[in-house]
């Protein structure tokens, strides 16, 4: 059940998770767990948020360029007029405005400690059984 | 919408201030740190010391050993004094403390030379009465700024281990007891031999080591036959064994008089004496050789089995215990027994490229192994699963940390200790800063001179160069899409009149 449930959750889309030719396998020979778990993303939004940024990455060469166009004083106002429509062309999800921060490891959009990319809670617990460096109960 | 965010963030704060995140070089171990208007130890007992000096100050003028007396019983004060907070402490005589630093000094110096002999001392001083500093005292110290708890006893005093937690308390006590004249003589004789003891400390000699004890080293091992070259060498010098004629008469007679056979023992005595007589020297062979020993001696050929029995089987299957008790004599043949006489081992001599090479392990077999695979692509699923067998059997899950620390590092997941700053930075080094910064050389040909587009490809430029981020590659990239950009709205620019038309 859990090994049928947790293969939903791999994207062929995203070819960075190795996966040996091209799905998953389930082996007679090996435990359930064939593929890193490390790979699975907690949540279905996670998962958008990951191709978000990946569009992000893509399209920023062009997005700064086309902005530092739009930004400015200097260039004449039709070359802004066009930059604008360009860039309103490109697609949304290139958007650094677009993306929001998610806890890495329970997905939670809010209450988020940006430093470590984690929610509050798993922060604090993380932090009380002493795996975050530099990290400790305060008391003064 | 913000304000909700805003409220967020605050309460994100009063959640973060329960834990205090250090920047790592102000990393602070959980231990228990001390007060924040702790003073070191050091500076207590020098108070301390200081106080202590102002009251005896009146009458001992001179440094007197004694007062080294006193300074243990602080030293012990101030262990007790240390957990008492500075303000309950009684505070003395603070202005006098500048004037006498240097007697301070000294009075540790004293103390640290007295300190291993002071329990000797203070148990004869005890003996003869109160201690004689703290009687003196008591005539001057009027003024006591301390409690005045009058708890203590004679005894108690005298006693080092019962120390009061300030040494005023001593002195009021002191006080009450016997009158000055005779502690006086037994003040001298204290002062005497403490004096004694210190003349002595410091003339007395180094304690002496004991000397190097001649332990029983081994015989001299009888060095093995060497190369070919070395037993050549063995057998062309003739041992120099000069015995004096007389020696051997005697040897002669004694082997006569002996009876049996006569010869062999004259060569057995005959070679003794040579192993006296010969000159031992560092390059010839030591005296003693198991060859002259042998001299005449029969070898005893008759080969002994060893004496240990071979464990008997035992009988897992029954549960009850069947062999009676065993006694004393069975004990001893279960215990393994020092065989009379060991197998001589003889090692097998070795040839390493004596046979033929089997050739199992070259490296072109195993590239001709590799490429014999035929690759067939009816089971492709069949030869991957295949394919991730063998690897799980060849890799195995780490023992400890430090082995999947190991890994890590390989994989790239850890950093390199120590750490290197430039890691993935290697090719940059290649790279001269004038091309990171110098950009306005790819402005030529197209850009024009004046205008602004010429104004903002400047500006383009030197944001450009300040960037330490990018690769050169990429700083060229971004002025090319812009000569690529201003070359498609040629048009519209020149319309505007942004580019000069006559060039």
């Amino acid at each position: 059940m859990a090994a049928s449930l947790s293969s939903l959750f791999t994207i062929k889309l995203i070819n960075k998770i190795p996966h040996t030719s091209g799905c998953l396998l389930q082996l007679p020979t090996c435990s359930l767990h064939t593929t890193s778990v490390a790979c699975k993303y907690p949540n279905w939004k996670m998962i958008k948020e990951v191709k978000n940024r990946k569009a992000v990455k893509d399209f920023a060469f062009e997005r700064i360029n086309v902005n530092a166009l739009r930004k400015n004083k200097i260039i004449p106002p039709a070359i802004k007029e066009i930059a604008d429509k360009e860039i309103a062309a490109l697609p949304r999800n290139s958007s650094i405005s677009q993306l929001h921060k998610r806890c890495m490891l329970t997905s939670r959009p809010r209450g988020l400690v940006t430093r470590w990319r984690l929610s509050r809670i798993v922060w604090r617990h993380e932090a009380d059984y002493n795996k975050l460096s530099g990290v400790q109960r305060a008391m003064w | 919408m913000m304000a909700a965010a805003l409220r967020l963030s605050a309460a994100l704060r009063l959640v973060l201030n329960g834990y205090a995140v250090r920047p790592q070089h102000h990393a602070r171990a959980f231990c228990k740190a001390p007060p924040d208007d702790a003073k070191p130890v050091e500076e207590v007992k020098e108070s301390l010391t200081k106080k202590q000096q102002e009251n005896g100050d009146k009458v001992i003028i001179l440094q007197r050993p004694e007062d080294s007396l006193i300074d243990e019983k602080l030293q012990q004060n101030t262990k007790k004094c240390e957990e008492t907070p500075m303000k309950d402490r009684p505070q003395a005589f603070e202005n006098d403390k500048e004037e006498k630093p240097e007697q301070s000094y000294d009075k540790k110096i004293i103390f640290q030379v007295n300190h291993d002999h002071h329990t000797n001392e203070r148990q004869e001083a005890s003996q003869m009465g109160e201690l004689p500093v703290t009687e003196g005292k008591h005539d001057i110290n009027t003024d006591f700024s301390c409690n005045e708890k009058q708890v203590r006893s004679e005894d108690e005093l005298t006693m080092p281990q019962d120390v009061t937690v300030s040494a005023s308390k001593e002195e009021q006590v002191v006080k009450e007891h016997s009158p000055v004249e005779k502690s006086d003589d037994r003040r001298a004789t204290a002062q005497k031999k403490l004096h004694d003891l210190l003349t002595s400390l410091a003339s007395a000699d180094p304690i002496p080591v004991e000397p190097m004890v001649r332990l029983s080293r081994p015989k001299a091992r009888q060095k093995k036959t060497g190369t070919f070259k070395e037993q050549k060498k063995a057998t062309e010098q003739p041992t120099e064994s000069v015995i004096e004629p007389e020696l051997v008469l005697a040897t002669k007679e004694v082997a006569e008089s002996l009876g049996g056979d006569v010869e062999t023992t004259e060569s057995e005595l005959l070679s003794t004496l040579r192993l006296h007589s010969t000159s031992t020297s560092c390059d010839d062979k030591p005296a003693i050789q198991l060859s002259d020993l042998f001299v005449g001696m029969k070898v005893e050929r008759n080969p002994r089995k060893p004496v240990k029995d071979l464990p008997r089987h035992k009988r897992y299957d029954q549960d009850t215990q069947q062999s009676s008790p065993r006694s004393g004599v069975e004990y001893q043949k279960m215990w393994p027994r020092a065989t009379g006489r060991p197998v001589p081992r003889t090692l097998a001599r070795v040839e390493l490229f004596g046979t033929e090479h089997l050739d199992i392990f070259n490296a072109k077999s195993l590239e001709c192994k590799k490429e014999a695979v035929p690759t067939s692509t009816l089971l492709p699923v069949w030869e991957v699963a295949h394919k991730w067998e063998l690897q799980q059997s060849v890799s195995h899950p780490n023992d400890n940390a430090f082995t999947e620390m190991i890994q890590w590092t390989k994989q790239g997941k850890l950093w390199t200790f120590p750490i290197n700053n430039e890691v993935g930075l290697e090719e940059e080094k290649s790279v001269g800063f004038h091309e990171h910064i110098f950009l306005e050389q790819h402005l030529e040909g197209w850009c024009p001179r004046r205008g602004p587009i010429r104004h903002f490809m400047e500006l383009v430029c030197t944001g450009l160069s300040k960037n330490p981020h990018l690769t050169v590659e990429r700083k060229q990239a971004h002025i090319q899409w812009y000569k690529n950009y201003f070359a498609e709205k040629e048009e519209i620019l020149k319309e505007i009149g942004a580019i000069e038309t006559s060039q």
